[in-house]
């Protein structure tokens, strides 16, 4: 039992080196491609979401323990979520409507 | 008719006193919460989305004030370095070692705090910047209430998130307390898990805030 939390100490570290590199790309990225560098906004954008989810997914995966959970907790988180992802794309078309 | 025990057991060792595949139904309970919380802070994230992109003028630099992104940055990493302590303070626990416990949970507790306190620093920041911007406007009287959507927003936000952290460290001001008194053990150490689960959730939320709210550019900027 000792070594199996010794091993997850590490992973614990594992995981917060991860973080603080995905943050500090985060941060180079919104500046390397600031619109006003010129560059296009979806690389932007979507590189700013795609390391905000990566973030995002290591903590509910190693620090909420969510890797090691059966298919009950899941199902409790995922219907709540897929449920705001269908109110927020349903709010989209207000915003793109404008456009 | 058999005697023998049954076949869900009454206790895993090292995840306290789980008794339902695995887990606690206060632990269920919990993530049924934290979802529900999910979908307020969805709802907030998704208004905030629609007023940014149909804004003609988002960000008013006559009125609105530049974020800080490196005190910022640093609230990240503090929030990160919070979730660390956090769950060490559960390994600590789950290895009966109750002084580890309110060691970590200690740490989680000023990590906490000093978020909280750069938190009203950034927003006495903010709104000093929001005063001086309208004094070098000229507004006065009725023109000089009220707020742009951008500071609207941002007060929102960035507000019931940082409710949610006042929540978090007078939470685990109170497992502290409990854990002070020895209400912990390896076979039972539930409520840390449960108050470790809120505190990732509050760590989780601030990542996606900090990227949409921060370093999201202003729609408007656009080539």
């Amino acid at each position: 039992m000792s070594e199996a939390h010794e091993s997850h100490d590490k992973l614990y570290y594992w995981i917060f080196a991860w973080l603080t590199v995905w943050t500090v790309l985060e941060i180079g990225w919104a500046e390397w491609f600031h619109p006003d560098t010129g560059a296009a906004r979806w690389i932007l954008i979507s590189g700013l979401a795609g390391m905000a989810a990566i973030k995002a997914g290591l903590v509910g995966l190693y620090y909420m323990h969510l890797r090691w959970e059966g298919w009950l907790i899941w199902a409790a988180i995922i219907f709540p979520l897929v449920l705001s992802v269908v109110m927020v794309i349903g709010l989209l078309p207000d915003a793109i409507g404008y456009w | 008719m058999s005697t023998d025990a049954p076949s869900i057991p009454a206790h895993i060792p090292g995840h306290g006193y789980e008794n339902f595949r695995g887990f606690t139904s206060g632990k269920f309970a919990m993530w049924l919460f934290l979802a529900s919380d999910a979908m307020g802070f969805m709802g907030l994230i998704g208004a905030y989305m629609v007023l940014r992109i149909s804004s003609d003028n988002w960000m008013d630099n006559a009125l609105d004030p530049a974020f800080g992104i490196p005190l910022t940055a640093f609230m990240t990493f503090l929030l990160i370095v919070s979730s660390v302590t956090m769950v060490k303070a559960l390994s600590a626990i789950q290895r009966g070692n109750q002084k580890g416990l309110l060691f970590w949970l200690g740490l989680t507790i000023l990590g906490g705090a000093a978020f909280l306190g750069m938190q009203v620093y950034e927003w006495q920041l903010f709104i000093n910047g929001m005063i001086d911007l309208r004094e070098k406007a000229g507004l006065t009287g009725v023109a000089n209430q009220g707020m742009t959507g951008y500071q609207q927003t941002f007060f929102t936000l960035t507000g019931f998130h940082g409710l949610h952290v006042l929540s978090g460290v007078i939470y685990l001001c109170c497992i502290w307390i409990r854990a002070k008194q020895g209400a912990y053990s390896a076979e039972n150490h539930s409520p840390v898990e449960l108050v470790g689960l809120f505190w990732h959730f509050v760590d989780l939320v601030w990542i996606v805030l900090f990227t949409i709210l921060y370093l999201f550019p202003d729609p408007n900027s656009a080539i």
